[in-house]
């Protein structure tokens, strides 16, 4: 075996996860799922040496984060400390950054965290409140994007209508990726939604923004997540077995609806564009760093803010090929006891979308370590975590394997 | 304005600025211009001070048709805010103008339901302000 087993995750943890917790600040959150990270990989705060702290995005964005929390934690001296304002890419970043802080010799121990009272910003999905908050985040082009009228999702959704025009993608076939996500959620006690769930639920739900209904939609709620990532030398010492990164890789296209739909200029739009993300790239890096196929691959966890995307992240990821991702996610290859299952812990879609897709690193984690419990998946010796944001056209992903 | 009309938020209206006065003024007019690059002749949108693809900064402001496709579109049931409530359904979209660029627009004149990727369609002004129209795009006859 010669995989990297330089860098590895030594420690997980969150805090409780629901659609609003009034008693507590988000800070407490944070603060909650620090504790818990750092008691899980063996050490006291004062053996980190790095800090890289999500942004957080919207009007719960700060981006000194790592001043904040650094300061309540007690966490001095470090020679990484930082906050990454990628939006729902983060978590990969930020893990690209502590291994590259260890790989290079600067830090031992880096603490990576992100929280959010996503309920003080509103209720439903991306809803009214959180829509608010798009006109000072722009992410997305408040010029000539917003006075149309479009919610966040409805970007997902003129890209899920598109790959069903080009691909023959069905409704059926993205609702399959809710009803999977629930099921997972259904087995894990942390999640905030639990109840499994059909198709027809999915597609009798209310409409929303075509051809999404409110089950194809990733809830918004409070929480938190953190975890230790550390190195070799520390990670033996561990008391957890280490969840190595044998690979990671970025992707990043367009973020305006315009450059993204109109692919890259002077190129062949067939490289990149609304159904063509650059997932390619990030997966392509990550694949050859780590020197495994896709099909070594036991468990997915994958940005699932919306039911179209984990279905064009396994094309793009080479789970499949291109166009072929409904068929792919149909008859239960992606539930627990499948092929390829994705995202054990519920998804944003069931689980948890606070710390947006920090918990798929963390579930990565805990998959390779054989920590799941009900929703773990047999031998699961690799692991696929993957964060993105844009219009799915900003892609950060790691591979995290087991001794 | 009274206490119950103040808390009903506005529709995002666009900022007008040194790179994109001259696209708005067209649209004012109802004769949409848009950016063509002087060394590369690369239709540009949304308006950039330089060429996505060569990066010259020589560009002329030049007359579009008007006329383009569906590349894609959303039914939106569910508004963003407030200030969209009275308008649901409606349709988001993006049209492939015939010159090249891809236009977030909404597509008006038009039952939502009957909306397809591929249709062909022309743009529609829809005056907000003094200074703003909105380029909107209804089926071509
Ligand atoms: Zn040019």
């Amino acid at each position: 075996m010669s995989r990297d087993q330089r860098v590895a995750i030594t420690g997980v943890g969150t805090s409780e996860f629901a659609r609003a917790i009034p008693d507590k600040s988000a800070n407490r959150l944070r603060l909650e799922a620090i504790l818990s990270a750092i008691q899980d990989a063996g050490i006291t705060k004062d053996d980190i040496d790095g800090m890289v702290i999500s942004e957080g995005g919207g009007t719960a964005g700060n981006p000194r984060w790592h001043i904040e929390l650094s300061e309540l934690m007690g966490i001095y001296p470090k020679t990484v400390c930082t906050s990454i304002p990628m939006g729902g890419a983060t978590p990969g970043f930020c893990l690209d950054i502590a291994r590259w802080a260890i790989e290079s010799g600067r830090c031992r121990h880096v603490l990576i965290a992100a929280g959010a009272k996503e309920s003080g910003a509103g209720r439903g999905s991306h809803g009214h409140g959180f829509q608010d908050q798009l006109s000072v985040w722009p992410g997305h082009s408040v010029n000539y994007e917003h006075p149309f009228g479009p919610l966040l999702l409805t970007f997902f959704a003129a890209m899920a209508n598109r790959h069903m025009y080009e691909f023959g993608t069905t409704h059926e076939q993205m609702a399959a990726v809710a009803v999977a996500c629930r099921r997972h959620a259904s087995l894990n006690p942390d999640a905030v939604y639990r109840d499994p769930i059909t198709i027809s639920d999915v597609i009798d739900s209310r409409p929303i923004s075509s051809p999404f209904h409110l089950l194809d939609c990733c809830m918004v709620n409070d929480g938190a997540v953190a975890f230790v990532v550390s190195s070799a030398e520390a990670a033996r010492d561990a008391p957890q077995p280490p969840a190595w990164v044998i690979g990671s890789g970025g992707g990043h296209s367009s973020y305006f609806m315009g450059s993204l739909c109109g692919g890259i200029p002077g190129r062949e739009r067939e490289n990149f564009d609304l159904v063509r993300s650059s997932a390619r790239l990030a997966g392509d890096h990550a694949f050859a760093e780590a020197g495994i196929r896709r099909e070594d691959v036991d468990v997915a966890l994958l940005t699932d803010n919306f039911t179209i995307s984990p279905l064009m992240m396994f094309e793009d990821l080479g789970f499949c090929e291109k166009g072929e991702g409904g068929p792919f996610v149909e008859g239960g290859r992606i539930e627990i006891d499948g092929e390829i299952p994705l995202n054990t812990h519920g998804g944003l879609l069931s689980c948890n979308h606070a710390a947006t897709n920090f918990q798929n690193f963390a579930e990565a984690a805990l998959q390779v370590r054989g920590n799941c419990g009900e929703r773990q998946v047999p031998d699961a010796k690799i692991a696929l975590a993957a964060s993105s944001a844009g219009v799915g056209s900003t892609h950060q992903v790691a591979i995290l394997a087991s001794n | 304005m009274t206490a119950s009309h103040s808390q009903i938020p506005s529709k995002p209206i666009p900022l007008i600025d040194e790179d994109n006065e001259a696209f708005w003024a067209s649209c004012r007019r109802h004769a949409m211009e848009l950016q063509r690059c002087s060394e590369c002749d690369y239709w540009r949108y949304y308006p950039s001070p330089v060429c996505h693809r060569c990066s010259s900064f020589e560009f002329e402001w030049t007359p579009v048709s008007g006329l383009g496709t569906v590349y894609t579109y959303s039914v939106v049931y569910r508004p963003p805010s407030a200030a969209f409530a009275e308008e649901v359904p409606y349709v988001y979209a993006v049209v492939e103008l015939e010159e090249g660029p891809m236009m977030p627009t909404n597509i008006v004149g038009i039952e939502p339901s009957e909306v397809t990727i591929g249709l062909s369609v022309q743009v529609t002004y829809e005056d907000v302000n003094d200074s703003i129209a909105l380029p909107k795009f209804e089926p071509q006859p």
